[in-house]
């Protein structure tokens, strides 16, 4: 069924809209890849049962949407009307809930989202309860709807931006309202979207591309995953208006192979748009023709970078070239072209819908709209969180994230992807965007954020970071290739007690150099990780080189296990769970180590609980 | 004819093509400036990182390669200050540093008054191979085998002989090796091992091969240092400024760009 005009899609719109009020609730069981990881299926299998049992499938609505962005406290069920969420549902309970919950009315108060640890969890004016603090403006069809269903897309508005992009607005308009937005590309460089657009538009050419960057290959995030699994017409419908826009007719989206789900979800999306006449020849009847395709990254982190993966996409080896001359000129198979990342894209129909100065009411003067993060780590509540651009660190990490477990006292945020930075916590009054971020020592990257807690010697997270990034270079140019190995050999042997004197001086200049020298931004940024910890948490390193100490307990090598007298009260647990007999005692008296039985192995610390253990 | 344009070179204004290679106006004006991956026959590379310059525009600047960057009306360039020889000089301390001892890189760094490197070397007792890319590049762009190629990434990036990687098409032209700035190509031996081995009786010379006269069959055991044939196209080519007979073979076939490249 093709819809070939703006009213005909008005037409259908109202059609389905008509028979979706039909049902009177609608049941959401999560289907992103962390809740189907916890079984998610089987809890919709079991709804879908229960509902057929008790008569109810034509007035309840069941469906399996994206991600919520709770994978930690999955699967999670949504109940419409009314935001009823209840986590770490099990199939068990699809009977109690449809007889209480959905029959009845009454709340399982026992299944709701008691978990989240947060200061206001309930009633906060700025989101919803299961989303204090949020704004959830990209993400907030994810949960909504049927990511397989294109007509659960329409309902929401869906496409309606891509009806005024064709035949109300020129090219030149949507551009116009792209710069005015001031969209900035949310794939880490931040790049005005309007002025790149508006470049590849300028140049004359029988053949222009957009391309998506769906390669995501930071490890931990999954913003762009979830946008893609949950709702993959947003980013479709973004790029057929870049699309038309610069005045291109191909589409390419590079999606990396580990993203099975994404791959499953956006190929039936691209079937459904063209069967029904959003891609394809003269779509909506505008004469305007589009196509798009999928490719499958092989997931080198390198191949995000935009020469890399253009090569990459041409069956070229996926590195990179120097971006002398520009992609919007020579890109994909030397023709002018448009890369965008997921996220970048998902913001666009909205724009042009709801026009840039509504767009800019949210974020900052330089950094407008809002921000899917991934927040991770030290954290009580994991997960995915969409916040304006200008919130706090502190905002994201303690309200957000309700605070670091254990009693623990947070340390540092990691911002950027493996080559971001290390901020400390006297800085968490930051306003996050990209601006503030870089000026900082770090970066906005894709939106990873890890939370460090006081048991994290930093000398270790900046060589966890550098070595994965040894592993990821291509190789291709002198400074990423030279400068990594260098500084993974430096920082080794400091966390090894090995450190000299000039150590550090060596490792700013190395990172001078290759912030300088490098052929592309993977070993521009590369650098960040070390100069962001040797500017914050200089003495740290100094504490490793000068007194062959780790203060925080990390690095084996500068460490020595021993019993605090005062503390311990001789519960004999510290020997009990020591395997080479080094903690040893008589019951109700001091415990001693011995240090030459020791081999660091750190149960004893563990399972010590009067913090009579020290190292 | 493209437009000309103006820049400004260390303080000296500067005439140049719009969109030149910046390292085609140095030579030009008799500027120094390091280049050890570039070729003027290869499709520029960038990689080695030792022909780094500052451009800037006002209070904006940045680090960039001669050897590919394309000059613009107004660039106006740095290529003797402290600041600039600092960051090209790490790159040479690196690759003295990843092959301390080998001899043409040690010389190199010599010359730029780098005598030590605090970079230690991948392998035990250093590499030979800078990773210029000339060899696989020329073996690409000139020759069109594709006999050669990179594998591994970072640190373990190599160069795969045709051995290793595309046996099947080397022709044994040796340009590879001509190429090397180093000694880490050594084709000499394992190209007559290549034509013996695959060729049998055929044995084909490799001038044949290259195209300066189909059918030809190698009647010297491949001895071709003491080969007639190979001493002409040798002198040929080097009277015609060329550094190896595959590029005269290449322009007598009417291009600059090898055979087999799209
Ligand atoms: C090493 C490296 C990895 C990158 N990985 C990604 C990625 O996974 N996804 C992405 O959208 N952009 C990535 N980028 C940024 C892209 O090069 C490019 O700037 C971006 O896709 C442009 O889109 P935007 O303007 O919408 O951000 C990466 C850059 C580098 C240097
Ligand atoms: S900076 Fe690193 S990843 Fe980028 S081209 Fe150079 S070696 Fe390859
Ligand atoms: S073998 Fe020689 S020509 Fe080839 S990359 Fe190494 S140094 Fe360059
Ligand atoms: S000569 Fe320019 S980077 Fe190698």
């Amino acid at each position: 069924m093709k819809i070939t005009s703006p009213a005909k899609l008005r037409d259908t719109r109202n059609d389905l809209s008509g028979r979706q009020a039909e049902f009177s609730l609608t049941v959401t069981v999560c289907g992103g890849t962390g809740c189907r990881s916890s079984k998610s299926l089987a809890v919709f299998n079991a709804f879908n049962k229960e509902l057929a049992k008790r008569g109810l499938s034509d007035s309840v609505r069941l469906i399996m949407s994206g991600c919520h962005g709770l994978c930690e406290k999955g699967p999670n069920v949504l109940i419409e009307p009314g935001s009823i969420y209840y986590c770490r549902v099990k199939p068990e309970w699809a009977n109690e809930i449809v007889e209480s919950t959905i029959q009845k009315g009454e709340l399982i108060e026992k299944y709701m989202l008691i978990g989240l640890k947060t200061k206001e969890s309930a009633g906060n004016q700025n989101g919803s309860q299961v989303h204090p603090y949020q704004v959830r403006e990209i993400l907030k069809n994810n949960g909504k709807i049927d990511p397989l269903d294109i007509g659960d897309y329409i309902t929401h508005g869906g496409y309606e931006s891509l009806s005024k992009a064709l035949f109300e607005l020129s090219p030149e308009n949507v551009i116009e309202e792209i710069k005015k937005s001031r969209l900035r590309g949310r794939g880490g460089g931040g790049f005005p979207t309007g002025r790149k657009w508006e470049s590849c538009r300028k140049i004359q050419a029988d053949s222009k591309w957009v391309i998506c960057n769906a390669d995501e290959g930071d490890p931990g995030a999954f913003m762009d995953r979830s946008v893609l699994e949950g709702n993959p017409h947003v980013v479709i419908e973004g790029m057929i208006i870049g699309a038309y826009a610069v005045g291109a007719h191909g589409g390419r989206v590079y999606v990396r192979n580990e993203y099975p789900l994404a791959v499953h979800n956006l190929t039936v999306a691209i079937e459904q748009a063209r069967k029904w006449g959003f891609i394809g020849e003269n779509i909506l009847g505008s004469g305007f023709n589009f196509d798009i395709r999928i490719n499958r990254g092989g997931g080198a982190f390198v191949c995000g970078e935009s020469t890399a993966l253009m090569a990459s996409l041409e069956g070229k080896p996926g590195e990179p070239r120097a971006k002398y001359i520009h992609t919007v000129e020579h890109g994909y198979r030397d023709e002018p072209t448009v890369l965008n990342n997921v996220e970048t894209w998902a913001n666009v129909p909205g724009i042009v819908l709801y026009g840039a100065d509504k767009f800019r009411e949210l974020g900052t003067e330089g950094s407008p709209g809002t921000k899917i993060f991934s927040l991770v780590g030290k954290i009580n509540n994991s997960r995915l969180v969409e916040i304006p651009m200008g919130t706090t660190l502190r905002r994201l990490v303690e309200d957000i994230g309700g605070g670091v477990p254990n009693k623990k006292k947070v340390k540092a945020v990691q911002t950027g992807g493996p080559s971001g930075g290390c901020l400390p916590e006297s800085l968490f009054d930051l306003q996050v965007d990209f601006d503030a971020l870089t000026e900082a020592g770090s970066m906005m990257g894709s939106g990873g954020i890890i939370v460090m807690d006081e048991d994290t010697c930093m000398v270790d997270v900046a060589h966890y970071f550098i070595k994965f990034l040894v592993s990821e270079s291509c190789g291709k140019c002198t400074p990423c290739r030279e400068g990594l190995k260098e500084m993974d050999r430096i920082l080794g042997k400091i966390t090894k007690g090995e450190g000299e004197s000039g150590d550090l001086n060596y490792l700013e200049e190395l990172g001078e150099w290759m912030k300088a020298g490098s052929l592309c931004a993977l070993g521009s940024s590369a650098p960040n990780p070390v100069l962001s910890t040797l500017n914050y948490f200089r003495d740290e390193y100094m504490m490793h080189i000068a007194d062959n100490k780790c203060p925080a307990g990390v690095c084996k090598n500068l460490i020595e296990y021993h019993v605090i007298e005062k503390n311990c009260t001789g519960c004999t647990l510290c020997a009990k769970v020591c395997p080479t007999g080094a903690a040893s005692g008589v019951t109700k008296q001091p415990h001693s180590i011995d240090t030459v039985l020791c081999i660091k192995c750190d149960e004893c610390y563990k399972a010590c609980k009067f913090e009579a253990i020290g190292k | 004819m493209p437009d000309r344009i103006e820049i400004t070179i260390n303080r000296t204004k500067v005439e140049a093509a719009d969109r030149e290679p910046l390292i085609d106006v140095l030579r030009r004006e008799g500027i120094y400036v390091p280049t050890l991956c570039h070729h003027d026959r290869l499709e520029p590379y960038g990689v080695c990182r030792v022909c780094m310059v500052k451009v800037s525009w006002g209070k904006k600047s940045k680090y960039v390669t001669s050897c590919n960057y394309p000059v613009e009306n107004g660039d106006v360039f740095d290529t003797e200050s402290e600041d600039v020889l600092k960051v090209r000089n790490m790159s040479i301390e690196a690759l003295l540093g990843r092959c301390p001892n080998e001899k043409s890189v040690v010389e190199f760094a010599h010359r730029h008054g780098i005598s030590k490197s605090r970079f230690s070397a991948q392998k035990p007792g250093g590499d030979d191979c800078i990773l210029c890319g000339l060899c696989v590049r020329v073996c690409d762009e000139i020759v069109g085998a594709r006999a050669l190629g990179f594998m591994s990434r970072g640190p373990d990036r190599e160069v795969c002989t045709p051995f290793m990687e595309n046996p099947e098409s080397c022709i044994g032209c040796g340009v590879c090796s001509t190429l090397c700035p180093t000694t880490a190509m050594k084709m000499e031996g394992q190209k007559t091992a290549i034509l013996k081995s695959r060729h049998g009786d055929v044995r084909p010379c490799r001038y044949a091969l290259m195209g300066f006269y189909p059918g030809g069959v190698c009647a010297n055991s491949y001895e071709c240092r003491r080969c007639d044939i190979d001493q002409k196209f040798r002198e040929l080519a080097a009277m015609e400024g060329c550094e190896h007979p595959i590029f005269l073979a290449r322009e007598y076939a009417g291009s600059k760009k090898g055979g087999g490249t799209e």
